[in-house]
């Protein structure tokens, strides 16, 4: 059964959350609970890979919503991201209807929603139903992209010069992530609920492993996560490791038929979590597979 | 009824402050504590928070901190302040009683020193006409120097045919001596905060808790840049990289809007749509390439620059790893071209051993004037209008009038000439040569990261 979101408790975004395999503490449901019922778009900041997107698509899920993407990039307009004419559509109308109709007739015909070409944010905004629109990676976008954004998010709609104002059916659920690349502006942040992501606690990850991947042991499990605590707490990485990675390495060791983490075993598969030759250096240099190993079999 | 007894007063003060102390005056005035922590929480901020009240359970205090954390706080790296300030505000009345207790004495005790300091300072036994900036800079003087302006004061007073109308220049002298002992001392991190009481006891004394040390200590962008040591320079590197990919991003989307302004490509557009009668169907279009400016920076290594060259290394490094256009210059003497040391693939403490090795510029002293005359004269063709040119360095040279002629002429070729000057702003007046400088370009004072950051996020570049 959806969420429904008129009747939204805490207590059920929690366990529509916990069924759905999302593991998120109060420091995140009460954000995404509060972003919900103030009826404010939620934006996420944290680093690559703590499952920022991951909540949006939670979120469709839950309130079984259809989940509306704008992946944002240098150069992202407003064309791409809210509407264009069909031109060619315009054209071969023109030329089907050229000597048959009143023209001015024709012109009133060109400019209806037939041939409006909906991109993202228009689709969010015309939707019969609540849907979620995620705006993905918005440091990306450039300053007067973001400036338009914010306009858009604080009405919820916006004017077509040809059509008139077009004002959004239902209040999407709007999830901006950025991964901090550039700081966003006032303008939109106030307009926004705030949700910084962590990475997790070591007995968060643990239970994250527990429900994506069952098949690992226990004793793994945990000598996985506390790995995975300590390389991240590493200085000065480009990359540090993200849930998917630690969830593939445990896939990883799953098929290899690992039960204990040995320092042989974390040398041949330290490419599945440290994506890059500097910080592959740097772990060794600063704690070697061996210490490793140590640390995250030693306690507990 | 006889509300003048102290017991009743005491009842009535009671009550309002307990009338006061409601949720929602709560919230408005812990924003406030934010706020003068340097947090930029508007208006419609509060009220969403005050909204936010009525959906959650306010007496889980863990849930209201988060309701306060996710519509006050809207960047990472002010939430431990933020944490510190909700623990210390939202606290057990007995503690917060402790604090402001403190606070008062601490207010008392300064007053005290404030008023004993205004009885030392006198002239001829009347007390001098100085502000209480300047006295509190006395009271922060070590003692010997404070003998040493008090045996001034005394000495003058007793002069042979000094009387009052002396006490002008020497009121004047010490206030020179004073505001340039400050502006020595302010030469350090520099609080962000805004200190100056409220009045209401209870928000100074959070914020005084605070700034004492409770929450904002330890975080590397306030700290000054000669100060920073060298196990932190690692974690400075990367800060430093993170600002500096800010910037080439700013850099690379200013020339976006060009970029994007795409027009039909008339040409091609008529061949395409030959097929269709030459109704155009198909439109072709060109846009122009993205032009990235091109970065030219010059770094002072002279002597009186090496306790910032740790910051300046870091700094051109940085900007190299992230900028592709990049000629990079260091002088003190004279001007040395440093671009083909700073390969991108080599790590920081190689890159420093060769630029070491290889120049002999390091902790000379500074002509500015030959610098900019060998890069006019060697490296003209690097000035075109899309080029920014960075400056690092203290301004003080040699031949500055020269050098400021130099800068003019270079100026008229390039788009902007951006000057980080690691010599805080409050003493610019006195380097003569900062005035001259400033025609042709726009200086920044720039000694701490949270200097650069702020430099960066000023849109230099737009």
């Amino acid at each position: 059964m959806p969420l429904d979101y008129d009747k939204l408790t805490l207590e059920a975004l929690r366990e529509a959350f916990a069924k759905d395999g999302y593991i998120a503490g109060e420091n995140i449901l009460v954000p995404v609970y509060l972003a919900l019922q103030l009826g404010k778009p939620l934006l996420i900041e944290g680093e690559p890979g703590v499952g920022k997107t991951e909540i949006a698509k939670v979120l469709a899920r839950v309130f079984s919503a259809e989940l509306i993407r704008l992946q944002c990039y240098e150069g992202l307009d407003e064309n791409r991201a809210l509407y264009e004419w069909n031109y060619q559509r315009q054209l071969l109308k023109i030329q089907i209807t050229k000597d048959r109709l009143d023209p001015e007739e024709v012109e009133q015909d060109l400019f209806s929603e037939e041939y409006l070409l909906t991109r993202p944010l228009l689709k969010a905004l015309l939707a019969e139903k609540r849907p979620v629109l995620l705006i993905d990676e918005v440091d990306k976008t450039d300053a007067e992209f973001e400036a338009f954004l914010f306009e858009v998010l604080s009405d919820f709609q916006v004017s077509i010069p040809e059509l008139g104002t077009v004002t959004a059916r239902q209040i999407p659920i709007v999830v901006l992530t950025s991964n901090r690349s550039r700081e966003l502006s006032d303008g939109l942040k106030r307009r926004c609920i705030y949700l910084y992501i962590d990475f997790p606690s070591v007995e968060r990850e643990v239970e994250i492993i527990r429900a994506k991947v069952p098949e690992v042991g226990e004793v793994l499990r945990r000598q996985l996560a506390r790995a995975i605590h300590h390389v991240r707490e590493l200085p000065d990485m480009r990359k540090k490791p993200s849930i998917a990675e630690t969830l593939d390495w445990a896939r990883a060791l799953v098929a290899m038929d690992v039960e204990r983490l040995e320092p042989k075993v974390i040398e041949d598969t330290i490419n599945l979590f440290l994506k890059n030759k500097d910080d592959i250096e740097a772990f060794f240099k600063e704690i070697g597979a061996e210490n490793l190993a140590r640390l995250a079999t030693a306690e507990g | 009824m006889d509300v003048t007894s102290p017991e009743k007063v005491l009842v009535e003060v009671n009550r309002a402050r307990d009338g006061e102390r409601s949720l929602e005056a709560a919230v408005v005035r812990f924003a406030g504590v934010l706020r003068r922590l340097g947090m930029r929480i508007s208006t419609s901020e509060v009220m969403e928070a005050l909204a936010g009240t009525a959906h959650i359970d306010n007496l889980d205090r863990d849930q209201f901190e988060l309701l306060l954390c996710a519509t006050l706080v809207k960047k990472a790296e002010d939430m431990p302040l933020f944490e510190a300030a909700f623990r210390l505000f939202f606290s057990p009345p007995e503690h917060r009683r402790f604090m402001e207790g403190r606070y008062r004495r601490a207010r008392e005790e300064r007053e005290r020193m404030i008023s004993l300091a205004r009885e030392e300072l006198r002239f001829q036994g009347e007390s001098l006409d100085i502000d209480e900036r300047e006295l509190e800079t006395y009271i922060a003087l070590t003692p010997s120097e404070q003998d040493r302006l008090k045996e001034f004061l005394e000495r003058s007073s007793s002069g042979i045919k000094v009387d009052a109308s002396f006490r002008p220049i020497i009121e004047n002298i010490v206030k020179g001596h004073l505001s340039r002992r400050r502006r020595e001392m302010m030469h350090g991190p520099k609080p962000y905060h805004d200190l100056r009481p409220t009045g209401d006891e209870v928000l100074d004394a959070v914020v005084d808790a605070l700034v004492d040390g409770a929450g904002t200590g330890g975080s590397l962008l306030y700290r000054d840049l000669m100060d920073i040591s060298g196990d932190e320079l690692k974690r400075t590197l990367v800060l430093v990289e993170r600002l500096t990919r800010q910037l080439a991003g700013r850099i690379s989307r200013r020339y976006k809007r060009s970029a994007r302004r795409k027009s039909v490509d008339i040409r091609r557009t008529v061949r395409a749509n030959i097929q269709f009668g030459g109704v155009p169907i198909k439109l072709k279009y060109r846009r122009r390439s993205v032009q990235k400016p091109r970065i030219i920076l010059i770094c002072d290594v002279s002597g009186s620059m090496s306790k910032y060259a740790g910051f300046v290394l870091q700094f051109v490094y940085g900007l190299t790893s992230v900028a592709d256009r990049i000629e990079s210059f260091i002088f003190s003497e004279d001007l040395e071209r440093i671009t083909p040391h700073l390969w991108r693939r080599r790590s920081f403490e190689e890159t420093v051993k060769r630029l070491l090795e290889a120049s002999g510029q390091w902790g000379q002293g500074t002509d500015l004037r030959r610098a900019l005359s060998r890069f006019r004269k060697e490296h003209q063709h690097l000035l075109t209008p899309n080029t920014f040119m960075i400056i690092v360095s203290d301004a003080k040279t040699l031949g500055a009038k020269e050098a400021a002629s130099h800068l003019g002429a270079i100026r008229r070729r390039v788009r902007e000439i951006l000057w980080l000057n690691p010599v805080p702003r409050a003493e610019w007046d006195e380097l003569p040569a900062v005035e001259q400088f400033c025609r042709s370009c726009r200086m920044f004072e720039c000694f701490t990261l949270a200097h650069l950051e702020h430099v960066l996020r000023e849109r230099v570049w737009a």
